[in-house]
């Protein structure tokens, strides 16, 4: 069955940018910032459901990027600035100079307050949490004053403090949806150790793991999430528009590498280009590949990457497109 | 091998990057024509003040080859899309933090209809003293890299095609009289695997031009681009290291006969470096290359420090090179010819 979703970051709106920067002159204040913050997931929230998707993020409208202002909180400094993989996008760099310490799982409180502000809290099941995957921080880290031996031990730390903590408030806010974005999965094998503990976080967490790699498309960590699906409820979000994988001739590889998953979401509009997909082409790559995932029971049609790479016009027909095309078929 | 043009220059010849602070008055003046409140005659009286503002304070500075500071453009990939036919805009695009850019979006064959940045240089010939004058044109590679690409079956064809349009206006360029043109190229070292074909095309902008050009390569992979280093058909490179502490410096042993824009300025930095910082990172350049290779400069554009902070880096900047000039002098090292 094919389904449509939205994850990670939408583009920064307008009303935002201006209210940040209002706020930051202090010419409103942080009750203010946080109306405008609302009233843009209001908007998404209502896009997603008039498109008729399944599940949505809540925009990541309050992060200036992956990594922030979460970095903050737990503990480490934020340095300057560096590109985010091959974007024009560039984020602050997380400085670890102690161990992650952090005080509550403040994403959540947001998540769930804000749902709350805009009355929208009974659709809590369909928002996912998003949260930097433990590999892509501790490799776009940088590790001063040995606070860490390796970027291993630091990925590792991460997820016991901030993932774990985040997941247990989840479940009780009733968070059914867990957004871990890990692009660096698209260029680095995961090590096993981490896969272990992704299965810590989903054997806590009343809910999906979504493993979401972008920026490329990596067979061999597909078929290691692969081997913990069964079991679990891990679901990754593969890319297959960076690496060219939305031809017949991909179909038989990109098939062999999904074929166990009971559920998986394929992104296949491409965020960082605003031409606009072929239906009608999608439609027939969509059902030739979902012949070969005979195991799946859920098939998400997705974006391949944050729909923020696009300004905010074409990511609201994207979005559209995605409806169009999981109702469609 | 370098050949010398019939002009001469100080040794370490100073200069800048290109953009520099607009005054606070021409952000209001841009704003007042946003919002319809002027023309766009009055606009252009704003710039073209504007221009002869802060030459001269590059100028009063020490500044040997000035820039118009870029004062009309308000990004550089935006202000070429917005002059090569087969571009369009569907909307600002966050960089970073609370920053945006207009991102174009090619949607149609490009077309080089008309000179984009000659009359620019023209105005900056008119109202500067100095004779060598730097005109920025930006890359082939970094406006298809933050373009969206929807007509050329590859970001490859797209390069290319405005590697001919950026030669284009580099020759319109020199039929007006330039000397010295930088093609900014800050993203060229994002895709390592793109490496190979986009060296070959950046070069293409070169083709048939006769006078001095540059290449500007900032905050990227300095041990990656030293492996193409004699493949750029560019007489110079102006690359950045004060922000790296000097890191990777290592590289310039490998640049051969060519010259470096060695950049001894940190923009990201509001802290004004002194002249005895500049001598000594000259100094640690004289390790790898020769003094007659050197050209000075901050380490990019000025544009996002404040004014005051901008023109005090420059002047410090001067009296750097002031003090390493003068041992230079003492070896019977006084002017250095420009070449290309």
């Amino acid at each position: 069955m094919f389904k449509g979703m939205v994850f990670g970051s939408m583009p920064r709106t307008k009303r935002i940018a201006k209210a940040l920067s209002r706020y930051q002159l202090g010419k409103i204040d942080r009750k203010q910032l946080d109306q405008v913050y609302r009233r843009e997931l209001k908007n998404l929230l209502d896009l997603v459901s008039n498109a008729r998707l399944s599940r949505s993020s809540d925009g990541m409208y309050r992060w200036d990027d992956l990594f922030n202002p979460l970095s903050s909180y737990i503990g480490a400094e934020v340095n300057g600035l560096k590109r985010f993989y091959d974007n024009n996008f560039f984020f602050r760099q997380p400085v670890f100079s102690k161990a992650i310490s952090y005080g509550g799982a403040v994403v959540c409180a947001n998540l769930v307050d804000d749902l709350k502000g805009i009355g929208y809290i009974d659709k809590v099941e369909m928002v996912s949490l998003s949260l930097p995957g433990p590999l892509t921080l501790a490799t776009n880290s940088l590790v001063v004053d040995n606070a860490y031996m390796s970027r291993e031990s630091l990925a590792r730390d991460y997820i016991e403090k901030v993932v774990l903590t985040e997941a247990e408030r989840c479940s009780r806010e009733g968070v059914k949806h867990l957004d871990i974005h890990e692009p660096e999965l698209a260029f680095t094998i995961v090590p096993d150790e981490l896969i272990d503990l992704y299965k810590r976080v989903s054997e806590l967490f009343k809910g999906s793991i979504w493993i979401t790699i972008y920026f490329g498309y990596n067979s061999e960590n597909i078929k290691k999430i692969g081997r913990i699906s069964r079991d679990t409820r891990i679901i990754p979000v593969v890319d297959l528009v960076s690496n060219k994988l939305l031809d017949r001739e991909a179909i038989e590889k990109v098939g062999k590498d999904l074929e166990s998953f009971r559920e998986i979401a394929l992104g296949i509009i491409d965020s960082r280009n605003t031409r606009m997909e072929s239906v009608e082409e999608l439609k027939r790559f969509l059902e030739e590949l979902g012949k070969t995932l005979r195991n799946a029971e859920n098939i998400y049609v997705t974006h391949n990457t944050n729909l923020e790479f696009l300004p905010e016009k074409i990511a609201i027909e994207k979005i559209k497109l995605i409806g169009r095309l999981a109702t469609e078929i | 091998m370098l050949k010398e043009m019939n002009v001469e220059l100080p040794v370490l010849p100073t200069t800048v990057i290109g953009s520099y602070p607009r005054p606070r008055w021409l952000v209001y003046a841009v704003k007042l024509y946003r919002a319809g409140r002027i023309g766009v005659e009055e606009l252009r009286e704003a710039f073209d003040d504007a221009v002869q503002a802060v030459v001269r304070e590059q100028e009063e500075a020490g500044i040997d080859i000035p820039s118009d500071g870029e004062m009309r453009r308000d990004d550089m990939v935006e202000y070429f899309a917005e002059r090569i036919r087969g571009f369009r805009f569907y909307g600002p695009v966050r960089v970073w933090g609370n920053n945006f850019f207009n991102k174009p979006a090619v949607v149609s064959r490009l077309v080089y209809e008309k000179p984009i940045v000659v009359e620019e240089f023209q105005y900056l010939r008119r109202v500067s003293s100095r004779r060598v004058l730097k005109v920025t044109v930006t890359g082939p590679y970094t406006i298809a890299d933050w373009s969206y690409n929807e007509y050329y079956p590859s970001k490859e064809d797209l390069v290319f095609e405005l590697a001919k349009i950026i030669n284009s206006e580099i020759k319109r360029l020199e039929e007006a009289g330039a000397l010295f043109v930088q093609v900014d190229e800050p993203a060229l070292t994002t895709s390592p695997k793109e490496m190979e074909w986009a060296i070959d095309a950046v070069n293409e902008v070169t083709k048939g031009v006769n006078i001095k050009l540059g290449i500007h390569i900032c905050y990227g992979n300095y041990e990656l681009l030293a492996n193409y280093f004699d493949r750029l058909r560019f007489s110079q490179l102006a690359l950045e290291f004060a922000n790296r502490g000097f890191r990777d410096i290592g590289i310039l042993d490998r640049l051969g006969d060519k010259e470096v824009g060695l950049g001894v300025i940190d923009v990201h930095s509001r802290r004004v470096e002194t002249p005895e910082e500049v001598a000594k990172a000259l100094n640690k350049a004289f390790k790898y290359v020769k003094p007659e290779q050197i050209y000075v400069n901050p380490d990019c554009g000025l544009k996002l420090l404040p004014r005051k902070i901008a023109r005090a880096k420059l002047e410090n900047m001067v009296r750097g090179v002031e003090i390493v000039r003068k041992e230079l002098r003492e070896r019977g090292l006084d002017r250095i010819p420009l070449k290309r």
